[in-house]
């Protein structure tokens, strides 16, 4: 079964289509990376993934659940790092992640969400300390360990990598590729080429809606990415 | 699953030092009240027994005379401070609290606490009450717009809506933990403190005991009722800003126009006579009864009562026709007393039932009526006292019309007499005995936890990020 199945999912915004016969699909395990520029439609199908925005038409399943009929029990498989992921900063990290993961209706006691939080690779003197101080890095790795907390069986990424530093972003990726091998379909939106060429599996280029072309990984380098993805935009 | 996430969010309101050392200082006001009105009913009632021993030694001693001038020698009768009166003094301060219980008269009650009250106990902020029904909202709605659009403008609520199973546990732990942080610091600790007041004061019985509870439970559930509107409006108003400004708006509403708005329609559509026309119409009775016409009635009455043909034959014609005059005046004292009273009643049951317009009115009117404060239970102090009166004058005029009395003679009795009339005491109303015109009150505050609950429930399946 498809951690993820996307099927001619449309959705339109005053009048214009956001998300035009979208259809993909996610095994469990897999890297999707959905690239575009800012507009072309990627956090959009996020949150009709997540359940925020009900298509127009078009079926969604996460793991077999038809999300627009249950947004609830498909967001129970899903986890979803924004953006830019805020925590409370009041509460420390292991606090933060005992809290989301409540939420995700998962109790976890501190020993665990230290392990999570390990395994996530946030440093071990950081789990104590308040959010208040934390960088991008740091915050999104906590929002990784609440995804591993969760136990979902789709991670959605929305621009993963923005605003984070060289060495942040390497760190990201090995924690993608962790949660990858523990079976976990990851979904991510982003425009930067560069960066998931390295971690992900399949690639799709979203332009206006439309999934204008899709390839394996494996098979395109660098540059030739690039230059389609170039290509794909001004066609 | 729900308490724990409620532990966590009350963390988050613990560490945010504006909300909660706000909610700290209110408590802090609400037992520095509470303190200072305990002590002063302390005094009071102190003072108050001290006096009534007194009065009661001087009617027992007052020696040997006729007895319908004992009982216009007569005696004070004190109203003890109600036990939960500083959790909330309702119309205690602007009452009278001593009673002049004399023959032919029904006298208004004096010494009003308020004539010697301080300028905070002046503008109305100074019990704990008064400070949870008017301050209380504000520093809810400051909880609930910490937890909420606060974590709606940082991008919290975004992370926490994608995490989350059911969007309904964020919205009620966010409502349970500012509820919990709330009714724990105001509402609990000076309950606590009014029982151990009643405990060392020797004051706590089963009624006392529930009125308490009934008091916590009103001003717990008005505390829950405005979480579930703050945290509720905090979610519906897309940004901080907006949200600030509708929560601040509706503490103005709730908590300070609407009370004086409900005020101005009851003195407008329920107005009270006032007392000078009320002692004017008691007066204008007395004439009434000692016309030609009536008082040859009176004279009929009496000679039918004692089974005589002619006034001489009673024994004491005199005491017999002040029994009859006193007994007159009891109807009237009913008629017109009992109308005015009825129509202050009506006034109460009117702004009890304008709380449907503002949970601030409910929670004041109902707070007072478990206290054993609002005007039905002064009126209950009144009905005693007058029972009492009434009792003490017929009792000396029963003895006086016992004994032989013609003319200049006058029968006289002595402490023997004086000592038979039981010492006044007054015992309180039981929970639900006194309170009939608060009941709008109850019902609104429980139809404002409805619609709060409705609400919450609405917003929190319409949560998006």
């Amino acid at each position: 079964m498809s951690a993820l199945r996307l099927e001619e999912v449309s959705i339109s915004f005053n009048g214009g289509r956001a998300v035009d016969r979208l259809s993909l699909a996610l095994e469990p395990g897999e890297v999707y990376a959905l690239l575009g520029p800012n507009g072309a439609g990627k956090t959009t199908t996020l949150n009709m993934i997540l359940g925020f925005l009900k298509p127009d038409s078009g079926r969604i399943h996460v793991d077999g659940i038809d999300a627009v009929a249950d947004p609830l029990a498909a967001r129970a498989r899903t986890a979803y790092l924004p953006e830019t992921v805020m925590l409370h900063p009041a509460l420390t990290a292991v606090e933060n992640l005992t809290y989301f993961a409540l939420l995700a209706g998962r109790r976890i006691d501190p020993a665990t969400a230290r392990r999570l939080l390990g395994d996530a690779g946030l440093q071990e003197d950081a789990h104590q300390r308040r959010a208040s101080g934390f960088s991008k890095g740091m915050r999104q790795k906590v929002g990784v360990a609440i995804a591993l907390a969760k136990e979902a069986r789709l991670l959605l990424l929305d621009e993963p990598t923005s605003g984070l530093d060289a060495s942040a972003a390497n760190d990201l990726s090995e924690v993608i590729r962790a949660a990858s091998q523990r079976g976990l379909a990851i979904l991510m939106a982003t425009h930067d080429l560069f960066r998931v060429k390295d971690v992900a599996h399949r690639l799709g280029i979203l332009r206006s809606g439309c999934l204008v072309d899709e390839r394996d990984a494996a098979t395109i380098g660098p540059i030739e990415l690039e230059q389609l993805y170039l290509e794909r935009l001004a066609a | 699953m729900i308490l724990s996430l409620v532990r966590l969010e009350l963390a988050i309101l613990r560490r945010d030092r504006r909300a909660w050392w706000s909610l700290l200082a209110l408590a802090a006001l609400v037992l520095l009240s509470f303190g200072a009105i305990a002590s002063q009913a302390h005094r009071a009632n102190a003072e108050k027994q001290a006096v009534s021993a007194a009065e009661r030694a001087r009617w027992v001693g007052q020696g040997e005379k006729d007895p319908h001038s004992a009982a216009h020698y007569s005696i004070f009768a004190f109203k003890p401070s109600p036990a939960l009166a500083p959790l909330d003094p309702g119309v205690e301060p602007f009452v009278g609290q001593s009673v002049w219980l004399e023959a032919h008269h029904q006298n208004d009650m004096l010494y009003r606490p308020q004539q010697n009250a301080s300028l905070l106990q002046r503008i109305g902020f100074a019990s704990p009450s008064a400070l949870i029904t008017g301050f209380g909202p504000l520093i809810i709605f400051l909880l609930a717009f910490t937890l909420v659009a606060q974590d709606r403008e940082r991008g919290t609520m975004r992370l926490a809506l994608g995490a989350a199973v059911h969007p309904r546990a964020i919205v009620m732990s966010k409502a349970v933990a500012v509820w919990s942080a709330a009714a724990g610091l105001l509402v609990v600790p000076v309950t606590l403190a009014a029982l151990a007041w009643a405990v060392l004061g020797g004051a706590l019985g089963a009624d006392l005991f529930w009125r308490a509870l009934v008091w916590t439970g009103i001003m717990a559930s008005y505390l829950a009722l405005l979480s579930a509107v703050g945290i509720a409006l905090s979610l519906w108003l897309g940004n901080a800003r907006l949200a600030l400004t509708g929560l601040f708006g509706l503490w103005i509403l709730f908590a300070l126009a609407l009370p004086r708005v409900a005020s101005g329609t009851v003195e407008a559509a329920r107005p009270l006579p006032s007392s000078q026309a009320v002692r004017q119409q008691l007066a204008e009775e007395a004439p009434t009864f000692w016309s030609d016409e009536q008082a040859a009635r009176n004279r009929a009455l009496l000679l039918r009562r004692h089974g005589v043909s002619r006034i001489e034959d009673i024994p004491n014609p005199r005491m017999a026709e002040l029994d009859l005059m006193e007994r007159h005046s009891h109807a009237v004292f009913d008629r017109v007393l009992g109308g005015f009273y009825a129509k202050v009643a009506s006034q109460d049951r009117l702004f009890a039932t304008l709380g449907f317009l503002s949970p601030t009115i409910a929670a004041q009117a109902a707070s007072a009526s478990a206290a054993g404060t609002d005007f039905s239970h002064h009126r209950d102090f009144i009905d005693v006292a007058e029972r009492y009166r009434r009792d003490l004058v017929n009792r000396m005029n029963s003895d006086g019309m016992a004994h032989r009395a013609h003319g200049a003679e006058r029968h006289t009795n002595d402490q023997s007499l004086w000592s038979q009339v039981p010492t006044f005491a007054y015992p309180p109303p039981a929970l639900g005995n006194g309170s009939s015109s608060a009941l709008p009150a109850y019902a609104a505050l429980l139809a404002w936890l409805v619609a709060a609950a409705i609400l919450l429930a609405i917003v929190s399946r319409r949560l998006r990020p």
